[in-house]
Protein backbone atom coordinates (compact mmCIF):
# COMPACT_ATOMS: atom_id res chain seq x y z
CA UNK A 1 0.00 0.00 0.00
CA UNK A 2 1.48 3.27 -1.08
CA UNK A 3 1.35 6.16 1.32
CA UNK A 4 -1.49 8.37 0.27
CA UNK A 5 -1.11 12.03 1.09
CA UNK A 6 -4.25 13.75 2.30
CA UNK A 7 -5.93 15.35 -0.63
CA UNK A 8 -4.64 12.86 -3.15
CA UNK A 9 -1.59 12.45 -5.30
CA UNK A 10 -2.03 15.62 -7.28
CA UNK A 11 -1.93 17.74 -4.16
CA UNK A 12 1.26 15.98 -3.06
CA UNK A 13 2.92 16.78 -6.34
CA UNK A 14 1.84 20.37 -6.05
CA UNK A 15 3.21 20.56 -2.54
CA UNK A 16 6.51 19.14 -3.67
CA UNK A 17 6.64 21.67 -6.48
CA UNK A 18 6.10 24.63 -4.18
CA UNK A 19 8.58 23.26 -1.69
CA UNK A 20 11.15 22.86 -4.48
CA UNK A 21 10.50 26.36 -5.73
CA UNK A 22 10.91 27.79 -2.25
CA UNK A 23 14.13 25.87 -1.68
CA UNK A 24 15.43 27.04 -5.03
CA UNK A 25 14.62 30.65 -4.19
CA UNK A 26 16.29 30.36 -0.82
CA UNK A 27 19.41 28.78 -2.26
CA UNK A 28 19.70 31.05 -5.30
CA UNK A 29 22.90 33.05 -5.33
CA UNK A 30 22.59 36.71 -6.26
CA UNK A 31 23.31 37.59 -9.87
CA UNK A 32 25.32 40.69 -9.07
CA UNK A 33 27.10 42.36 -6.19
CA UNK A 34 24.31 44.90 -5.92
CA UNK A 35 21.74 42.14 -5.62
CA UNK A 36 23.88 40.79 -2.78
CA UNK A 37 23.57 44.17 -1.12
CA UNK A 38 27.19 45.17 -1.53
CA UNK A 39 27.08 48.02 -4.01
CA UNK A 40 28.35 47.54 -7.52
CA UNK A 41 26.88 48.05 -10.97
CA UNK A 42 23.34 49.39 -11.07
CA UNK A 43 21.06 49.53 -14.07
CA UNK A 44 22.67 52.64 -15.50
CA UNK A 45 26.07 52.64 -13.81
CA UNK A 46 28.95 50.31 -14.45
CA UNK A 47 31.01 49.74 -11.34
CA UNK A 48 33.88 47.33 -11.21
CA UNK A 49 35.57 47.60 -7.85
CA UNK A 50 33.38 48.26 -4.86
CA UNK A 51 34.61 45.73 -2.32
CA UNK A 52 37.61 45.96 -0.10
CA UNK A 53 40.01 43.13 -0.87
CA UNK A 54 43.09 42.00 1.03
CA UNK A 55 45.48 43.34 -1.55
CA UNK A 56 48.32 45.79 -1.47
CA UNK A 57 46.41 48.62 0.21
CA UNK A 58 47.00 52.09 -1.16
CA UNK A 59 45.40 55.40 -0.36
CA UNK A 60 43.39 57.01 -3.19
CA UNK A 61 45.68 60.03 -3.04
CA UNK A 62 48.63 57.74 -3.62
CA UNK A 63 46.96 56.47 -6.79
CA UNK A 64 46.53 60.01 -8.09
CA UNK A 65 50.09 60.95 -7.14
CA UNK A 66 51.34 57.83 -8.90
CA UNK A 67 49.44 58.86 -12.03
CA UNK A 68 50.87 62.38 -11.92
CA UNK A 69 54.34 60.98 -11.34
CA UNK A 70 54.04 58.72 -14.35
CA UNK A 71 52.82 61.57 -16.54
CA UNK A 72 55.71 63.74 -15.41
CA UNK A 73 58.26 61.05 -16.17
CA UNK A 74 56.87 60.82 -19.72
CA UNK A 75 56.92 64.62 -20.06
CA UNK A 76 60.54 64.70 -18.85
CA UNK A 77 61.43 62.07 -21.44
CA UNK A 78 59.81 64.22 -24.14
CA UNK A 79 61.70 67.29 -22.96
CA UNK A 80 65.00 65.41 -22.84
CA UNK A 81 64.41 64.11 -26.33
CA UNK A 82 63.72 67.67 -27.54
CA UNK A 83 66.84 69.01 -25.80
CA UNK A 84 69.27 66.45 -27.07
CA UNK A 85 67.52 66.37 -30.42
CA UNK A 86 68.06 62.69 -30.49
CA UNK A 87 66.16 59.63 -29.53
CA UNK A 88 67.63 57.94 -26.50
CA UNK A 89 66.64 54.35 -26.11
CA UNK B 1 32.85 22.11 -2.02
CA UNK B 2 35.73 20.73 -3.97
CA UNK B 3 36.36 21.04 -7.63
CA UNK B 4 38.24 23.71 -9.43
CA UNK B 5 36.86 27.19 -9.75
CA UNK B 6 38.09 29.75 -12.23
CA UNK B 7 37.75 32.29 -9.48
CA UNK B 8 40.46 30.62 -7.41
CA UNK B 9 43.03 31.65 -10.01
CA UNK B 10 42.64 35.21 -8.79
CA UNK B 11 43.73 34.11 -5.33
CA UNK B 12 47.39 33.94 -6.36
CA UNK B 13 47.37 37.55 -7.45
CA UNK B 14 45.37 38.89 -4.52
CA UNK B 15 48.39 40.03 -2.45
CA UNK B 16 50.18 41.48 -5.46
CA UNK B 17 47.58 43.76 -6.99
CA UNK B 18 47.35 47.30 -5.67
CA UNK B 19 44.05 47.92 -4.00
CA UNK B 20 42.48 51.26 -3.22
CA UNK B 21 41.34 51.54 0.38
CA UNK B 22 37.74 52.26 1.21
CA UNK B 23 37.28 55.18 3.50
CA UNK B 24 36.34 54.53 7.13
CA UNK B 25 34.31 57.66 7.55
CA UNK B 26 31.74 59.12 5.21
CA UNK B 27 33.20 61.21 2.45
CA UNK B 28 31.64 64.66 2.24
CA UNK B 29 30.20 66.02 -0.97
CA UNK B 30 32.96 68.61 -1.20
CA UNK B 31 35.66 65.98 -0.93
CA UNK B 32 33.91 63.97 -3.62
CA UNK B 33 33.79 66.98 -5.93
CA UNK B 34 37.50 67.58 -5.38
CA UNK B 35 38.35 63.96 -6.06
CA UNK B 36 36.17 63.86 -9.17
CA UNK B 37 37.76 66.99 -10.61
CA UNK B 38 41.29 66.01 -9.61
CA UNK B 39 41.06 62.47 -10.93
CA UNK B 40 39.37 63.73 -14.09
CA UNK B 41 42.12 66.26 -14.82
CA UNK B 42 44.83 63.69 -14.13
CA UNK B 43 43.05 61.21 -16.38
CA UNK B 44 42.97 63.77 -19.18
CA UNK B 45 46.75 64.18 -18.94
CA UNK B 46 46.87 60.80 -20.64
CA UNK B 47 46.32 62.59 -23.93
CA UNK B 48 50.08 63.07 -23.89
CA UNK B 49 51.75 61.55 -26.96
CA UNK B 50 53.66 58.35 -26.35
CA UNK B 51 57.39 59.01 -25.98
CA UNK B 52 59.51 57.39 -28.65
CA UNK B 53 57.27 58.18 -31.62
CA UNK B 54 57.85 60.85 -34.23
CA UNK B 55 56.01 64.15 -33.74
CA UNK B 56 52.40 64.20 -34.96
CA UNK B 57 52.40 60.43 -34.87
CA UNK B 58 48.63 60.42 -34.45
CA UNK B 59 48.28 61.52 -38.07
CA UNK B 60 50.71 58.96 -39.40
CA UNK B 61 49.44 55.91 -37.56
CA UNK B 62 47.34 53.55 -39.62
CA UNK B 63 44.44 53.11 -37.27
CA UNK B 64 42.26 49.98 -37.62
CA UNK B 65 39.60 50.92 -35.06
CA UNK B 66 39.04 54.63 -35.69
CA UNK B 67 35.19 54.45 -35.63
CA UNK B 68 35.30 52.88 -32.16
CA UNK B 69 37.80 55.23 -30.55
CA UNK B 70 35.39 57.89 -29.36
CA UNK B 71 33.19 55.62 -27.25
CA UNK B 72 36.23 53.90 -25.72
CA UNK B 73 37.82 57.24 -24.74
CA UNK B 74 40.90 56.18 -26.63
CA UNK B 75 43.16 58.26 -28.84
CA UNK B 76 45.75 56.99 -31.20
CA UNK B 77 49.39 57.80 -30.65
CA UNK B 78 48.78 58.84 -27.04
CA UNK B 79 48.99 57.07 -23.71
CA UNK B 80 45.25 56.46 -24.18
CA UNK B 81 45.93 54.06 -27.01
CA UNK B 82 43.69 51.42 -25.42
CA UNK B 83 41.44 53.85 -23.58
CA UNK B 84 38.79 52.21 -21.47
CA UNK B 85 38.60 49.10 -23.67
CA UNK B 86 40.29 46.74 -21.17
CA UNK B 87 38.18 48.04 -18.28
CA UNK B 88 34.89 47.82 -20.20
CA UNK B 89 35.67 44.38 -21.56
CA UNK B 90 36.69 43.02 -18.17
CA UNK B 91 33.61 44.49 -16.48
CA UNK B 92 31.18 43.14 -19.05
CA UNK B 93 32.76 39.69 -19.21
CA UNK B 94 32.75 39.17 -15.45
CA UNK B 95 29.44 40.77 -14.64
CA UNK B 96 27.59 38.97 -17.41
CA UNK B 97 29.30 35.70 -16.48
CA UNK B 98 28.23 36.14 -12.86
CA UNK B 99 24.73 37.15 -13.91
CA UNK B 100 24.27 34.13 -16.14
CA UNK B 101 25.89 31.86 -13.51
CA UNK B 102 28.61 30.84 -15.95
CA UNK B 103 31.18 31.11 -13.20
CA UNK B 104 30.79 29.51 -9.84
CA UNK B 105 30.64 32.47 -7.49
CA UNK B 106 28.46 33.18 -4.51
CA UNK B 107 28.36 36.94 -4.22
CA UNK B 108 26.77 36.68 -0.79
CA UNK B 109 30.15 35.66 0.56
CA UNK B 110 32.62 38.40 1.18
CA UNK B 111 35.60 36.27 0.19
CA UNK B 112 34.02 35.45 -3.14
CA UNK B 113 33.26 39.07 -3.81
CA UNK B 114 36.89 39.96 -3.17
CA UNK B 115 38.08 37.31 -5.60
CA UNK B 116 35.45 38.38 -8.13
CA UNK B 117 36.66 41.96 -7.96
CA UNK B 118 40.30 40.92 -8.18
CA UNK B 119 39.35 38.82 -11.19
CA UNK B 120 37.94 41.89 -12.93
CA UNK B 121 41.06 43.89 -12.20
CA UNK B 122 43.35 41.10 -13.30
CA UNK B 123 41.40 40.64 -16.53
CA UNK B 124 41.63 44.34 -17.23
CA UNK B 125 45.42 44.27 -16.67
CA UNK B 126 45.90 41.16 -18.79
CA UNK B 127 43.79 42.55 -21.63
CA UNK B 128 45.86 45.73 -21.61
CA UNK B 129 49.04 43.67 -21.90
CA UNK B 130 47.62 41.44 -24.63
CA UNK B 131 46.24 44.34 -26.67
CA UNK B 132 49.37 46.45 -26.39
CA UNK B 133 51.50 43.45 -27.33
CA UNK B 134 49.18 42.66 -30.24
CA UNK B 135 49.40 46.21 -31.57
CA UNK B 136 53.18 46.15 -31.46
CA UNK B 137 53.41 42.66 -32.93
CA UNK B 138 51.09 43.66 -35.79
CA UNK B 139 53.47 46.44 -36.73
CA UNK B 140 51.05 49.20 -35.73
CA UNK B 141 53.86 51.45 -34.48
CA UNK B 142 56.47 50.54 -37.10
CA UNK B 143 55.98 53.61 -39.28
CA UNK B 144 56.12 56.13 -36.50
CA UNK B 145 58.95 54.98 -34.22
CA UNK B 146 61.33 57.90 -34.18
CA UNK B 147 64.80 57.22 -35.51
CA UNK B 148 63.87 53.82 -36.84
CA UNK B 149 64.41 52.77 -40.40
CA UNK B 150 62.62 49.54 -41.20
CA UNK B 151 64.94 48.77 -44.12
CA UNK B 152 68.28 49.18 -42.36
CA UNK B 153 67.75 48.48 -38.68
CA UNK B 154 66.82 45.18 -37.16
CA UNK B 155 63.79 44.67 -34.98
CA UNK B 156 63.76 47.62 -32.54
CA UNK B 157 63.10 45.70 -29.33
CA UNK B 158 64.18 48.59 -27.10
CA UNK B 159 61.78 51.06 -28.69
CA UNK B 160 58.98 48.53 -28.76
CA UNK B 161 59.49 47.88 -25.07
CA UNK B 162 59.41 51.59 -24.27
CA UNK B 163 56.10 52.09 -26.11
CA UNK B 164 54.67 48.92 -24.59
CA UNK B 165 55.66 50.04 -21.10
CA UNK B 166 54.00 53.43 -21.47
CA UNK B 167 50.73 52.20 -22.96
CA UNK B 168 50.38 49.34 -20.48
CA UNK B 169 51.34 51.42 -17.44
CA UNK B 170 48.82 54.08 -18.30
CA UNK B 171 46.16 51.43 -18.75
CA UNK B 172 47.01 50.09 -15.27
CA UNK B 173 46.82 53.57 -13.80
CA UNK B 174 43.47 54.15 -15.53
CA UNK B 175 42.15 51.01 -13.87
CA UNK B 176 43.33 52.29 -10.50
CA UNK B 177 41.73 55.69 -11.11
CA UNK B 178 38.48 53.87 -11.95
CA UNK B 179 38.83 52.12 -8.63
CA UNK B 180 39.16 55.45 -6.80
CA UNK B 181 35.81 56.43 -8.34
CA UNK B 182 34.16 53.09 -7.64
CA UNK B 183 35.24 53.03 -4.01
CA UNK B 184 33.09 56.08 -3.41
CA UNK B 185 35.71 58.81 -3.33
CA UNK B 186 34.22 60.43 -6.39
CA UNK B 187 30.88 60.52 -8.17
CA UNK B 188 29.63 57.78 -10.41
CA UNK B 189 31.10 54.58 -11.58
CA UNK B 190 34.68 55.20 -12.61
CA UNK B 191 34.50 53.99 -16.19
CA UNK B 192 31.40 56.00 -17.07
CA UNK B 193 32.56 59.17 -15.31
CA UNK B 194 35.90 59.07 -17.09
CA UNK B 195 34.17 58.41 -20.40
CA UNK B 196 31.90 61.40 -19.86
CA UNK B 197 34.86 63.62 -18.91
CA UNK B 198 36.87 62.54 -21.93
CA UNK B 199 33.99 63.01 -24.37
CA UNK B 200 33.08 66.41 -22.92
CA UNK B 201 36.61 67.73 -23.42
CA UNK B 202 36.75 66.19 -26.88
CA UNK B 203 33.61 68.01 -27.99
CA UNK B 204 35.13 71.34 -27.00
CA UNK B 205 38.44 70.50 -28.64
CA UNK B 206 36.80 69.34 -31.84
CA UNK B 207 34.68 72.48 -32.02
CA UNK B 208 37.03 75.21 -30.91
CA UNK B 209 40.45 73.55 -30.71
CA UNK B 210 43.02 76.09 -31.86
CA UNK B 211 46.08 73.84 -32.13
CA UNK B 212 46.99 73.51 -35.76
CA UNK B 213 48.12 70.39 -37.52
CA UNK B 214 49.77 69.67 -40.78
CA UNK B 215 47.21 67.70 -42.73
CA UNK B 216 48.45 64.30 -43.86
CA UNK B 217 49.75 64.21 -47.41
CA UNK B 218 49.47 67.96 -47.89
CA UNK B 219 51.19 71.17 -46.82
CA UNK B 220 48.09 72.91 -45.43
CA UNK B 221 47.92 73.74 -41.74
CA UNK B 222 44.48 73.65 -40.15
CA UNK B 223 43.21 73.96 -36.58
CA UNK B 224 41.60 70.93 -34.94
CA UNK B 225 38.32 72.67 -34.14
CA UNK B 226 35.73 72.63 -36.90
CA UNK B 227 34.39 76.03 -35.95
CA UNK B 228 37.90 77.36 -35.38
CA UNK B 229 38.66 77.01 -39.09
CA UNK B 230 35.96 79.54 -39.96
CA UNK B 231 36.62 81.79 -36.96
CA UNK B 232 40.30 82.00 -37.79
CA UNK B 233 39.53 83.24 -41.28
CA UNK B 234 37.01 85.80 -39.99
CA UNK B 235 39.32 87.20 -37.33
CA UNK B 236 42.27 87.48 -39.70
CA UNK B 237 39.96 89.43 -42.08
CA UNK B 238 40.96 86.98 -44.77
CA UNK B 239 37.52 87.13 -46.37
CA UNK B 240 38.50 86.02 -49.83
CA UNK B 241 39.32 82.55 -48.62
CA UNK B 242 36.33 82.40 -46.26
CA UNK B 243 34.05 80.38 -48.57
CA UNK B 244 36.83 77.87 -49.06
CA UNK B 245 37.33 77.66 -45.30
CA UNK B 246 33.60 77.11 -44.71
CA UNK B 247 33.53 74.36 -47.31
CA UNK B 248 36.60 72.77 -45.81
CA UNK B 249 35.06 72.96 -42.33
CA UNK B 250 32.14 70.88 -43.58
CA UNK B 251 33.81 68.30 -45.74
CA UNK B 252 37.27 67.62 -44.34
CA UNK B 253 37.69 64.04 -43.22
CA UNK B 254 41.09 64.09 -41.56
CA UNK B 255 40.07 66.45 -38.75
CA UNK B 256 36.70 66.92 -37.06
CA UNK B 257 34.21 68.65 -39.36
CA UNK B 258 31.03 70.63 -38.89
CA UNK B 259 28.75 67.83 -40.08
CA UNK B 260 30.01 65.70 -37.21
CA UNK B 261 29.44 68.64 -34.85
CA UNK B 262 25.83 69.13 -35.95
CA UNK B 263 25.15 65.41 -35.79
CA UNK B 264 26.60 65.40 -32.28
CA UNK B 265 24.47 68.33 -31.12
CA UNK B 266 21.37 66.74 -32.60
CA UNK B 267 22.02 63.41 -30.90
CA UNK B 268 22.65 65.17 -27.57
CA UNK B 269 19.25 66.84 -27.84
CA UNK B 270 17.51 63.58 -28.74
CA UNK B 271 19.12 61.72 -25.85
CA UNK B 272 18.14 64.48 -23.42
CA UNK B 273 14.59 64.19 -24.72
CA UNK B 274 14.52 60.40 -24.42
CA UNK B 275 15.88 60.68 -20.90
CA UNK B 276 12.67 62.40 -19.79
CA UNK B 277 10.33 59.60 -20.83
CA UNK B 278 9.27 57.62 -17.81
CA UNK B 279 6.41 55.73 -16.26
CA UNK B 280 5.58 56.81 -12.75
CA UNK B 281 4.18 54.11 -10.51
CA UNK B 282 2.29 55.35 -7.47
CA UNK B 283 3.82 54.10 -4.22
CA UNK B 284 2.78 54.51 -0.62
CA UNK B 285 4.55 54.05 2.65
CA UNK B 286 3.18 51.31 4.85
CA UNK B 287 4.64 52.93 7.94
CA UNK B 288 3.68 56.56 7.64
CA UNK B 289 0.10 57.35 6.85
CA UNK B 290 -0.54 59.63 3.93
CA UNK B 291 2.98 59.40 2.51
CA UNK B 292 2.26 58.98 -1.18
CA UNK B 293 4.90 59.29 -3.84
CA UNK B 294 5.79 58.03 -7.27
CA UNK B 295 8.46 55.59 -8.34
CA UNK B 296 9.78 56.52 -11.78
CA UNK B 297 10.83 53.88 -14.28
CA UNK B 298 12.79 55.52 -17.04
CA UNK B 299 12.55 54.52 -20.66
CA UNK B 300 16.35 54.45 -20.78
CA UNK B 301 16.31 51.99 -17.93
CA UNK B 302 19.83 50.78 -18.59
CA UNK B 303 21.23 54.17 -19.60
CA UNK B 304 24.17 54.19 -21.96
CA UNK B 305 25.34 50.69 -21.12
CA UNK B 306 23.73 48.80 -24.06
CA UNK B 307 25.46 51.06 -26.58
CA UNK B 308 28.77 50.83 -24.76
CA UNK B 309 28.39 47.05 -24.66
CA UNK B 310 27.63 46.79 -28.37
CA UNK B 311 30.58 48.97 -29.30
CA UNK B 312 32.91 47.23 -26.87
CA UNK B 313 32.08 43.88 -28.44
CA UNK B 314 32.55 45.21 -31.97
CA UNK B 315 35.80 46.98 -31.06
CA UNK B 316 37.14 43.76 -29.57
CA UNK B 317 36.18 41.88 -32.71
CA UNK B 318 37.87 44.47 -34.91
CA UNK B 319 41.02 44.59 -32.82
CA UNK B 320 41.35 40.81 -32.64
CA UNK B 321 40.60 40.67 -36.36
CA UNK B 322 43.41 43.14 -37.00
CA UNK B 323 45.86 40.95 -35.07
CA UNK B 324 44.64 37.76 -36.76
CA UNK B 325 44.95 39.27 -40.22
CA UNK B 326 48.54 40.21 -39.51
CA UNK B 327 49.25 36.82 -38.04
CA UNK B 328 47.58 34.90 -40.85
CA UNK B 329 49.09 36.91 -43.65
CA UNK B 330 52.33 34.96 -43.46
CA UNK B 331 50.87 31.49 -43.04
CA UNK B 332 47.48 31.50 -44.68
CA UNK B 333 46.98 34.55 -46.87
CA UNK B 334 43.69 33.16 -48.12
CA UNK B 335 42.18 33.09 -44.63
CA UNK B 336 43.43 36.60 -44.03
CA UNK B 337 41.60 37.86 -47.13
CA UNK B 338 38.41 36.16 -45.96
CA UNK B 339 38.70 37.96 -42.64
CA UNK B 340 39.29 41.29 -44.27
CA UNK B 341 41.74 43.41 -46.17
CA UNK B 342 42.76 46.94 -45.35
CA UNK B 343 43.56 49.95 -47.46
CA UNK B 344 44.89 53.22 -46.16
CA UNK B 345 42.52 56.14 -46.49
CA UNK B 346 44.80 58.87 -47.94
CA UNK B 347 43.12 61.79 -46.20
CA UNK B 348 43.01 60.48 -42.65
CA UNK B 349 45.64 57.74 -42.80
CA UNK B 350 43.17 55.37 -41.12
CA UNK B 351 42.93 51.78 -42.17
CA UNK B 352 39.66 51.12 -43.99
CA UNK B 353 38.32 47.62 -44.46
CA UNK B 354 37.47 47.08 -48.09
CA UNK B 355 36.39 43.46 -48.14
CA UNK B 356 36.09 40.40 -45.98
CA UNK B 357 33.97 39.40 -43.03
CA UNK B 358 35.19 42.17 -40.75
CA UNK B 359 34.25 44.90 -43.19
CA UNK B 360 30.57 44.27 -42.47
CA UNK B 361 31.07 45.18 -38.83
CA UNK B 362 32.28 48.75 -39.23
CA UNK B 363 29.99 51.77 -39.38
CA UNK B 364 29.70 53.53 -42.74
CA UNK B 365 31.63 56.77 -42.97
CA UNK B 366 28.85 59.00 -44.22
CA UNK B 367 25.48 59.27 -45.91
CA UNK B 368 26.83 58.50 -49.39
CA UNK B 369 28.82 55.58 -48.08
CA UNK B 370 25.70 54.27 -46.32
CA UNK B 371 23.70 54.27 -49.52
CA UNK B 372 26.49 52.87 -51.67
CA UNK B 373 27.14 49.95 -49.34
CA UNK B 374 23.62 48.95 -48.28
CA UNK B 375 24.46 45.41 -47.19
CA UNK B 376 27.21 46.61 -44.91
CA UNK B 377 24.96 49.28 -43.42
CA UNK B 378 22.19 46.77 -42.78
CA UNK B 379 24.46 44.15 -41.23
CA UNK B 380 26.18 46.69 -39.03
CA UNK B 381 22.87 48.17 -37.83
CA UNK B 382 21.48 44.72 -37.14
CA UNK B 383 24.55 43.82 -35.13
CA UNK B 384 24.38 47.00 -33.03
CA UNK B 385 20.63 46.73 -32.44
CA UNK B 386 20.75 43.03 -31.57
CA UNK B 387 23.71 43.43 -29.23
CA UNK B 388 22.28 46.42 -27.41
CA UNK B 389 18.73 45.10 -27.01
CA UNK B 390 20.02 41.71 -25.91
CA UNK B 391 22.21 43.42 -23.35
CA UNK B 392 19.47 45.82 -22.26
CA UNK B 393 17.03 42.98 -21.66
CA UNK B 394 19.47 40.84 -19.71
CA UNK B 395 21.09 43.68 -17.83
CA UNK B 396 17.72 44.70 -16.41
CA UNK B 397 17.60 41.28 -14.74
CA UNK B 398 21.19 40.81 -13.59
CA UNK B 399 22.28 44.29 -12.57
CA UNK B 400 20.64 44.20 -9.17
CA UNK B 401 17.83 46.44 -10.38
CA UNK B 402 15.57 43.64 -11.58
CA UNK B 403 11.85 43.61 -10.73
CA UNK B 404 12.53 41.11 -7.97
CA UNK B 405 15.33 43.22 -6.44
CA UNK B 406 13.23 46.37 -6.50
CA UNK B 407 10.25 44.55 -4.95
CA UNK B 408 12.61 43.40 -2.21
CA UNK B 409 13.83 46.97 -1.70
CA UNK B 410 10.22 48.14 -1.43
CA UNK B 411 9.53 45.55 1.20
CA UNK B 412 12.64 46.46 3.20
CA UNK B 413 11.82 50.16 3.10
CA UNK B 414 8.15 49.67 3.89
CA UNK B 415 6.86 50.78 0.54
CA UNK B 416 3.84 49.31 -1.14
CA UNK B 417 1.78 50.04 -4.21
CA UNK B 418 -1.83 50.99 -3.60
CA UNK B 419 -4.15 48.16 -4.53
CA UNK B 420 -1.34 45.63 -4.95
CA UNK B 421 -0.21 42.87 -2.66
CA UNK B 422 3.50 42.46 -1.91
CA UNK B 423 3.67 39.40 -4.12
CA UNK B 424 2.20 41.10 -7.13
CA UNK B 425 4.57 44.07 -6.96
CA UNK B 426 7.25 41.92 -8.60
CA UNK B 427 4.75 41.00 -11.27
CA UNK B 428 3.71 44.60 -11.78
CA UNK B 429 7.32 45.79 -12.09
CA UNK B 430 8.12 42.82 -14.31
CA UNK B 431 5.53 44.03 -16.78
CA UNK B 432 7.25 47.38 -17.16
CA UNK B 433 10.99 47.11 -16.50
CA UNK B 434 12.08 44.62 -19.20
CA UNK B 435 9.96 46.41 -21.80
CA UNK B 436 11.46 49.77 -20.83
CA UNK B 437 14.98 48.31 -20.89
CA UNK B 438 14.59 46.74 -24.34
CA UNK B 439 12.77 49.70 -25.84
CA UNK B 440 15.22 52.18 -24.35
CA UNK B 441 18.22 50.22 -25.62
CA UNK B 442 16.61 49.92 -29.04
CA UNK B 443 15.84 53.63 -29.33
CA UNK B 444 19.30 54.61 -28.18
CA UNK B 445 20.79 52.23 -30.75
CA UNK B 446 18.64 53.82 -33.46
CA UNK B 447 19.86 57.30 -32.47
CA UNK B 448 23.46 56.10 -32.56
CA UNK B 449 22.98 54.45 -35.95
CA UNK B 450 21.31 57.52 -37.38
CA UNK B 451 24.28 59.57 -36.21
CA UNK B 452 26.69 57.08 -37.81
CA UNK B 453 24.79 57.07 -41.10
CA UNK B 454 24.72 60.86 -41.27
CA UNK B 455 28.49 60.93 -40.94
CA UNK B 456 29.12 61.17 -37.23
CA UNK B 457 32.36 59.27 -37.73
CA UNK B 458 31.98 57.26 -34.53
CA UNK B 459 31.46 60.43 -32.54
CA UNK B 460 27.69 59.99 -32.51
CA UNK B 461 28.03 56.81 -30.50
CA UNK B 462 30.59 58.40 -28.22
CA UNK B 463 28.41 61.42 -27.56
CA UNK B 464 25.23 59.44 -26.97
CA UNK B 465 27.10 57.24 -24.50
CA UNK B 466 28.86 60.21 -22.93
CA UNK B 467 25.67 62.22 -22.41
CA UNK B 468 23.71 59.34 -20.92
CA UNK B 469 26.69 58.44 -18.73
CA UNK B 470 26.98 62.04 -17.58
CA UNK B 471 23.26 62.12 -16.77
CA UNK B 472 23.62 58.95 -14.66
CA UNK B 473 26.54 60.52 -12.80
CA UNK B 474 24.56 63.73 -12.32
CA UNK B 475 21.69 61.73 -10.87
CA UNK B 476 24.00 60.16 -8.32
CA UNK B 477 25.43 63.59 -7.53
CA UNK B 478 21.99 65.08 -6.89
CA UNK B 479 20.96 62.16 -4.67
CA UNK B 480 24.18 62.53 -2.72
CA UNK B 481 23.70 66.26 -2.34
CA UNK B 482 20.14 65.83 -1.09
CA UNK B 483 21.08 63.10 1.35
CA UNK B 484 23.60 65.49 2.83
CA UNK B 485 20.86 68.06 3.28
CA UNK B 486 22.25 70.11 0.43
CA UNK B 487 25.26 71.07 2.54
CA UNK B 488 28.16 71.71 0.24
CA UNK B 489 30.49 74.61 0.72
CA UNK B 490 31.57 74.43 -2.90
CA UNK B 491 28.00 74.47 -4.15
CA UNK B 492 27.12 77.39 -1.91
CA UNK B 493 30.22 79.23 -3.09
CA UNK B 494 28.94 78.92 -6.64
CA UNK B 495 25.39 79.91 -5.88
CA UNK B 496 26.39 82.86 -3.72
CA UNK B 497 25.60 81.31 -0.37
CA UNK B 498 21.95 80.69 -1.06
Amino acid sequence: MVFQAPGGLRSAAKRKNTADKKAQQANATPASTRAAGAGGSSSTMLKLFTDEAQGLRVDPLVVLILAVGFIFSVIILHVLAKLTGKFIS
Amino acid sequence: MGGFRLLDLAKFFLPLLPECETSDEKISVDEKIMFTLGAGVIFLLGQLPVYGLVSQASFLLHDPISPFRSILASEKGTLFELGLLPAFTAAFVWQLAAGFKLINVNLNLRGDRELYQTGQKLTSFLLAIVYAFGLIASGYYDDVLSGYNALEDGIPYGKYFLVFLQVVSWSFITTLIIEVFDKGFAFGGGALSLLAIQIATNIIRETLGLDTFNLPNSDVQEPVGALAVILRKIFSLDLTSLPGAIKSAFVRTNLPNLVQLFVSILSVLIVMGLQNFRIELPIRSTKVRGMANVFPIKLLYTGALPIIFAYTVLANVQLLGYYSIHLLQNFAPFLATILGSYTVDPSSNDLVLTSGVLSYLVPPTGLINTILTPIRSIIFSTAVILLSTWFGYNWSFISGSSPKDIAKQFKDQGISMPGKRDVSITHELGRIIPVAAVLGAFMLAVVVLAAEFLGGGGRGAGIVAGVSAALSVLEEFMVDLQQNGGVSQLASAFTGGR
